[in-house]
């Protein structure tokens, strides 16, 4: 049983023609202990999906449909969604350490009105574990650092704050929104050492946004791939290499490797606008391997169990336009039956 | 000769260094005269008015019909007027009214404006239109019309005045608190702060107001000017303060018949009123110098 599962999620804007849909349909779980990385171009609807697991979809976009079982409770997203967890069960960090830390407010104030105000400790208790929380996150010299305004930290010691923050609660789940696409290369090192760390001591599930497929091979567990608000894959990490759909290993393939010859294939075309997707699978007019049942998939009713293009997912062969309404029997067995990927 | 070269280097780089810490601290310390100007000059004038009316240092309205139009002089320092009362202490005493006007005028508008500006930047939607159609209604009258308009509700007299002054002035502080707001709402920590489960009011009154107060400090001196200038106006008018109560405008509008033989009974007291109007835009520009420096 999965500590997180999120099921059927829609989330539109009201757009000036067509409504705008974000995301749709968007299942995935994940376990205690695990790490879920969520991958896909700009625009593809992962922070969208983050944030509509808090209710905090920003205006006027609204969550059409879609359950979210936490932990054995299962809300329904188009209302608050888990905004009654968050804080305590469910915490968040963010892209840009810079602007997620309140400029007027020093560390000390931002670290202890989370102790105070959500865990209901005094002044006194709040400020020890305050240094307790900054020591355990990596930050040097804790006590002193409590009376230091964001813009005296560098970016990675602001997104060590922000961490130590979102960790204070204890949460069960923790929310990544690209933490370290705005560090570089070492501190973005250093902060996913120090989640990972995290991770193991508390036994959190992550759900991890990120660009990088570089960043989900060394952090993840599990990988969902977004191409315009759909989920078209979902696999084990281990699997990423040998991945189905089409759009993902044209992901794979436009990673630039060092020791390479050749240079990375870009994936030609521009991702549909999300007011107007073309009909069925949304990729089809980028996909290299298009054909005629592509058009009259139903990526609405699907439920994803490996892959969402039924000509590379090997247990749908029999048509385009099918439900895939296998039960979550792991996608790995239904993978590796089939072989390697056309 | 490479020596040399040298050495010149490193004397051009000592003066250019030299001259930019000097232009540094230079500009600083403008910044932050003007400002001490500024509170010198409202100070004096807070401090004298308070002393004078509290005190009752002599009396504004004692007649001297021996003593009438006499020019500025050590004993009469602004001269007298036709019934040889002294400006000079008329003005100081008018600053009761003017000042009193001016503060209240700023204060009830500063935490009303910013009260309706939060709500409507935070909450957006319905609430934010209802509250902007409002404002908008108050911000297409002319601003002196308006003040007339309650002038005439309530009678001649200050009542009119203070509530028009304070309706007059609410928009202005509302509009920029909302603009800051909205702006604010979509920052990463507000975004932050609701992540982590705080209360609405939790938000706006620790994370959001610190950065609200700050452009409505900058404008409040403004404003205060501005009111200020508006009830001297409308009593120089007739619809304000009445006389013999000694206000600015009204004692302007006294002096104004003797212009041409006692011209110090209309001109020294309008001195005074610009010197005051120049102490408080000195105060609205330090302030924003300063606090643009802190934030930047």
């Amino acid at each position: 049983m999965s500590l997180l599962r999120v099921q059927g999620l829609h989330v539109e804007f009201p757009g000036e023609q067509a409504r705008v849909r974000a995301a749709s349909n968007v299942c995935f779980s994940v376990d205690r202990g695990q790490t879920l990385g969520v991958v896909g171009e700009s625009g593809c609807g992962k922070s969208v999906t983050l944030r509509a697991l808090c209710g905090l979809v920003p205006e006027p976009g609204r969550v059409r449909a879609g359950k979210v079982c936490f932990d054995g409770v299962e809300y329904e997203a188009a209302g608050e969604g888990l905004a009654g967890l968050r804080g305590e069960k469910v915490s968040m960090i963010f892209q840009d350490p810079a602007s997620s830390l309140n400029p007027v407010l020093s560390v000390g104030t931002h670290l202890g009105e989370v102790l105070r105000v959500k865990l209901g400790y005094s002044h006194k208790a709040a400020r020890a574990e305050a240094i307790e929380l900054l020591g355990h996150v990596g930050i040097p010299d804790p006590a002193k650092r409590l009376s230091s305004y964001p813009h005296e930290l560098s970016g990675g010691m602001r997104q060590r704050v922000m961490i130590a923050m979102a960790i204070a609660a204890r949460p069960q789940v923790l929310l990544a929104d690209e933490p370290t696409t705005a560090l570089d290369v070492t501190t973005q090192e250093q902060i996913l050492k120090l989640l990972l760390r995290l991770q193991a001591e508390s036994g959190m599930a992550i759900i991890l946004v990120t660009h990088d497929l570089g960043v989900v091979e060394e952090v993840c567990d599990e990988v969902v791939v977004m191409y315009a608000g759909y989920v078209v894959e979902r696999m084990s990490v281990d699997e990423l290499a040998g991945a189905r759909h089409p759009y993902t290993r044209g992901l794979i393939a436009a990673m630039p490797q060092i020791d390479a010859q050749s240079m990375p294939t870009a994936i030609l075309g521009q991702p549909p606008s999300l007011a107007e997707l073309p009909p069925g699978c949304p990729f089809a007019p980028r996909c290299p391997e298009v054909r005629e049942q592509c058009t009259s998939i139903d990526m609405q009713s699907l439920t994803l169990t490996g892959c969402a293009c039924p000509f590379n997912a090997p247990e749908n062969q029999d048509a385009a336009g099918i439900q895939h309404e296998q039960p979550a029997s792991g996608p790995n067995i239904a993978l590796q039956a089939e072989g390697s990927p056309t | 000769m490479s020596a040399t070269a040298v050495t010149e280097a490193a004397g051009q780089v000592g003066v250019a260094g030299v001259a930019l810490a000097d232009e540094q601290t230079g500009t600083r310390r403008r910044g932050g005269i003007g400002l001490w100007v500024g509170c010198g000059i409202l100070g004096l004038v807070l401090v004298s008015t308070l002393v004078v009316n509290v005190f009752g240092v002599g009396s504004p309205d004692r007649v001297d019909l021996l003593n009438t139009l006499l020019g500025p002089s050590g004993a009469h320092l602004f001269g007298t007027d036709n019934l040889g009362r002294d400006v000079f202490l008329r003005t100081i005493y008018g600053g009761g009214i003017d000042v009193e006007v001016g503060l209240v005028t700023t204060i009830v508008p500063f935490l009303l404006g910013m009260a309706m500006g939060v709500v409507a930047g935070f909450f957006g939607g319905w609430v934010d239109s209802s509250l902007m159609r409002v404002i908008d209604v108050v911000l297409a009258f002319p601003f002196i019309v308006l003040i007339i308009s309650f002038v005439t509700i309530f009678g001649v007299g200050l009542t009119g005045v203070y509530v028009g002054l304070i309706v007059g002035s609410v928009p202005t502080f509302a509009r920029l608190t909302r603009g800051e707001m909205l702006v604010l709402r979509e920052q990463q920590f507000m975004m932050a702060a609701r992540t982590l489960g705080y209360s609405n009011r939790r938000i706006i009154f620790k994370h959001a107001l610190p950065h609200l107060v700050r452009s409505n400090l900058v404008f409040a001196p403004s404003n205060m000017l501005a009111n200020i200038l508006a009830v001297a106006a409308l009593s120089y008018l007739g619809l304000g303060a009445q006389p013999p109560t000694p206000e600015w405008g009204a004692i302007i509008s006294e002096g104004q018949s003797y212009l041409l033989n006692a011209w110090w009974i209309a001109t020294l007291p309008g001195l005074f009123v610009v010197v005051v109007g120049i102490g408080l835009s000195l105060i609205g520009d330090g302030l924003a110098e300063r606090l643009r420096s802190r934030t930047g």
